[in-house]
């Protein structure tokens, strides 16, 4: 069950908070889809809060903000890499989407709110990451951000073949002087340098895809190179090698889903992250996946608070829309997932799907 | 002393910096002077502090007893490109003049275990020899958990070998994205390339400006691709002999080449890598002041050396260089396996008539002064980096293994060694 949560709303519940925690007996007053206050109903009723609005009592469910990945291939095509170039900043992932696709759809009701619509790791520089608010419907999904993130990667195993580079060494040559070369370039001389200008000078992202610790190294190196840059490790199979470093760079992590066939390595990873406070996502093209992801990670010691983070405040943040999504606070939109449930336990079922924000705009012929 | 065993060594940490250790006893190649029989060696913050046969240890310091054993300084590879991960170099361009080797190496390849549990504290890392011109080492310090950086930009690497035009192709007709259709296809060509862009750099002049772009595929962002002045200027350092040159040449052809190209463009040192046939270029190589990196010399196959015995002659070319007074050291090129080390070269060497006192001298003290880290190793002298490998043995025999290392300080048993703590 979906709804669109238009005019002025009190929706009651559980509500589960940015630091892990549950507000029993919570409501929320949301005034055309953006949240406006919450407490405990109590609270809320005493200041007025309810006043003009219509009641939504999920009282004894469990409502938690709606999911965010951000790495995402999502309803597009299958080919992820284009083969033209090794780099390509102009190119935008969010035009490789079907909105008619089923995986969207199912995206949909699997509570994804927002997924970063990234091109693959087969390019130096691959295009531009989109920030995408899942729509409820084939035509209703939002362009939040089409330039969200500029995508990179040193993963040489993965690039197009017998192309420049072929190398972790070329790649890291190709990506700094990118990166060098967009600051250096007055606007509108070079489209390239244009198009690479807003990660350069740290107005974006920029998620670089780099696995093994030499990949993770060399990362390192291009954001002490180029002090501007918001740096985030993507992929960072050796991460638990390099945590000091990743912390003092300041960079942030994107890890693989986790799931039944992940590595011991990749199920330390969560923790190990966050016993030195680096923020860390993970990237997933499926809702479902997010939760696997939250419940290994929770099995192998990470806390509450960095699970819920990790698909939701994080990559929200990554994105750049972390004052519109990512929890549930005053401001945001009410982009809410209702369990039956605690959100964070795999064998909790979702109930509905509330979507403050953009309505849908017209249904499939 | 707190020992770390290799086969462990991911849960290696680091014994305090400050710590002062006393190696007592064994013999001790100082590699400055004389072997010092029954010595005392202190270490503090990871340097060599005092060195001698009446050194009084200090209050506090850690003994670590190596009595019985053979002392030397780590032993380094002049050249090698086995811990690079998945590429030793870039393989769409012939010339990537600022493409720097270390990026590509990889903290945790095997091979550096491997060549630290045979005594090797030190390495000089090399693009391949595929490149015509490769791009930039680094000489690298080896620890079982990674590596550290002892000199970036050491030289610039090219090659003029066949395995530069090995695989490359000529287009016959149409336009292909694939970039192995691209020149040089022949010998002649590799010289060809290495001259123009010596040429260019002399001339202030962007590299491969006049190939245009049939050089590699016409949709190529060749203004994302190169940083012109940069590559310029490495070419320009390495011409000034600011920056050294190594020169992979491998027949007496490639090393004749080499010593040209370096007369022509007035290069004033070149270091030869791999030298199959430096033994027919004795007088030549010594007059040019050239340096010789040797191997690696396993698994020569027999055509690229003119003599039957290709074997004993490869090993015989150490013995030679030696005899003619041109500086050599040994390397491992790609060789990541068994006996990946350069010690396992230089005891061929010996078999072949080197002096095991010039092996020696050609894995410690020699490879150091070639690869531009004489100042901080190679001796066991005060004031250098305690690298050191104790020995069961004699260090040029095959039976001998390395029993503990140290590099910079820190101590690690090798696999089958054990700690005189």
């Amino acid at each position: 069950v979906n709804q669109t949560l238009a005019g002025i709303i009190f929706l009651t519940g559980s509500l589960l908070l940015p630091d892990g925690s549950v507000l029993d007996d919570g409501a929320l007053r949301i005034e055309d889809g953006i949240i406006t206050a919450l407490g405990t109903k109590v609270d809320l009723e005493a200041a007025g809060a309810a006043r003009d609005a219509r009641a939504i009592d999920r009282a004894g469910r469990w409502i938690a903000p709606g999911f965010v990945s951000p790495l995402a291939r999502t309803g597009c095509e299958p080919e992820a890499d284009e083969s033209y170039t090794s780099i390509s900043p102009e190119i935008l992932a969010v035009e490789a989407v079907d909105p008619w696709s089923e995986a969207l759809a199912n995206a949909a009701r699997g509570g994804l709110a927002v997924a970063g619509i990234a091109p693959g790791a087969g390019n130096v520089l691959g295009g531009w990451v989109g920030a995408l608010a899942i729509g409820d419907g084939p035509l209703a999904s939002e362009v939040l951000d089409p330039r969200a993130a500029l995508r990179a990667s040193l993963d040489a195993s993965r690039f197009v073949p017998q192309r420049m580079p072929a190398s972790l060494p070329g790649a890291v040559s190709i990506l700094r002087r990118a990166i060098a070369i967009a600051m250096d370039r007055p606007p509108g001389a070079d489209p390239k340098a244009d198009a690479i200008a807003p990660a350069a000078r740290g107005e974006r992202a920029i998620f670089i895809e780099a696995r093994t610790a030499g990949e993770i190294d060399a990362a390192l190196r291009i954001r002490a190179a180029s002090g501007a840059i918001r740096l985030v490790i993507a992929g960072a199979d050796d991460a638990e090698d390099r945590l000091d470093a990743i912390r003092d760079a300041g960079a942030a992590v994107i890890l693989d889903p986790l799931g039944p066939a992940s590595s011991a390595r990749a199920l330390r990873a969560p923790a190990a992250l966050e016993s030195r406070g680096i923020p860390f996502a993970f990237a997933a093209d499926a809702p479902e996946e997010l939760r696997w992801s939250i419940a290994l990670a929770r099995l192998h010691g990470t806390s509450r608070r960095a699970c819920l983070a990790a698909a939701t405040e994080t990559p929200a943040r990554l994105l750049g829309i972390g004052d519109r999504f990512g929890a549930i606070a005053a401001g945001r939109r009410a982009h809410l997932i209702v369990f039956d449930g605690d959100p964070l336990a795999l064998s909790s079922r979702i109930v509905e799907v509330l979507r403050g924000g953009a309505p849908r705009k017209e249904e499939k012929p | 002393v707190r020992m770390t065993f290799l086969a462990c060594a991911m849960l290696a940490a680091r014994a305090p910096a400050s710590e002062t250790i006393a190696v007592r006893g064994g013999t001790i190649h100082t590699m400055a002077g004389d072997p010092i029989p029954d010595g005392m060696i202190l270490i503090r913050d990871g340097k060599i502090a005092e060195v001698g046969a009446n050194v009084a240890v200090p209050d506090g310091a850690r003994i670590l007893d190596a009595r019985g054993l053979i002392i030397t300084p780590g032993l380094i590879d002049a050249g090698t490109w086995a811990p690079c991960g998945r590429a030793a170099h870039e393989d769409a361009r012939e010339d990537t003049i600022d493409l720097r080797i270390e990026e590509a190496i990889e903290p945790r390849h095997p091979w550096i275990r491997r060549a630290l549990a045979d005594g090797t504290t030190a390495a000089l890392v090399t693009p391949d020899n595929m490149p015509a011109i490769g791009g930039l080492t680094v000489v690298i310090g080896l620890r079982p958990d990674g590596v550290e950086i002892l000199r970036r930009d050491a030289a610039l690497k090219i090659a003029i070998t066949g395995e530069v035009a090995m695989g490359n192709m000529m287009t016959r007709g149409g336009v292909t994205s694939d970039y192995r259709f691209r020149r040089p296809t022949t010998r002649m060509g590799i010289l060809w390339l290495l001259r123009r862009r010596f040429l260019e750099a002399r001339e202030g002049k962007p590299p491969g400006e006049a190939e245009g772009l049939a050089w590699v595929h016409p949709e190529a962002p060749t203004d994302l691709a190169r940083l012109e002045a940069g590559e310029i200027a490495i070419l320009r350092q390495a011409m000034a002999g600011d920056l050294a040159l190594r020169a992979a040449a491998n027949l007496r052809s490639d090393i004749e080449a080499a010593l040209r190209l370096a007369r022509e463009y007035g290069i004033p040192k070149i270091t030869i890598e791999g030298a199959y046939e430096a033994a027919y270029m004795l007088g030549e190589l010594r007059a040019d002041g050239a340096r010789v990196i040797l191997g690696p010399h396993f698994d020569v196959p027999a055509r690229y050396v003119e003599r039957a015995e290709a074997d004993e002659y490869l090993w015989s070319i150490a013995a030679e260089l030696a005899k003619a007074g041109i500086p050599f050291a040994f390397s491992s090129g790609g060789r990541a396996g068994e006996w990946a080390g350069v010690r396992g070269q230089a005891i061929h060497a010996v078999r072949a008539n080197l002096a095991p006192d010039a092996a020696l001298r050609a894995l410690t003290r020699g490879a150091a002064e070639i690869i531009g880290i004489a100042e901080r190793a190679g001796t066991i002298e005060p004031g250098k980096r305690a690298d050191l490998a104790a020995w069961s043995g004699p260090v040029l025999e095959w039976t001998t293994r390395a029993v503990w290392v140290m590099a910079a300080g820190e101590v690690f048993t090798t696999p089958g060694g054990s700690s005189g703590d």
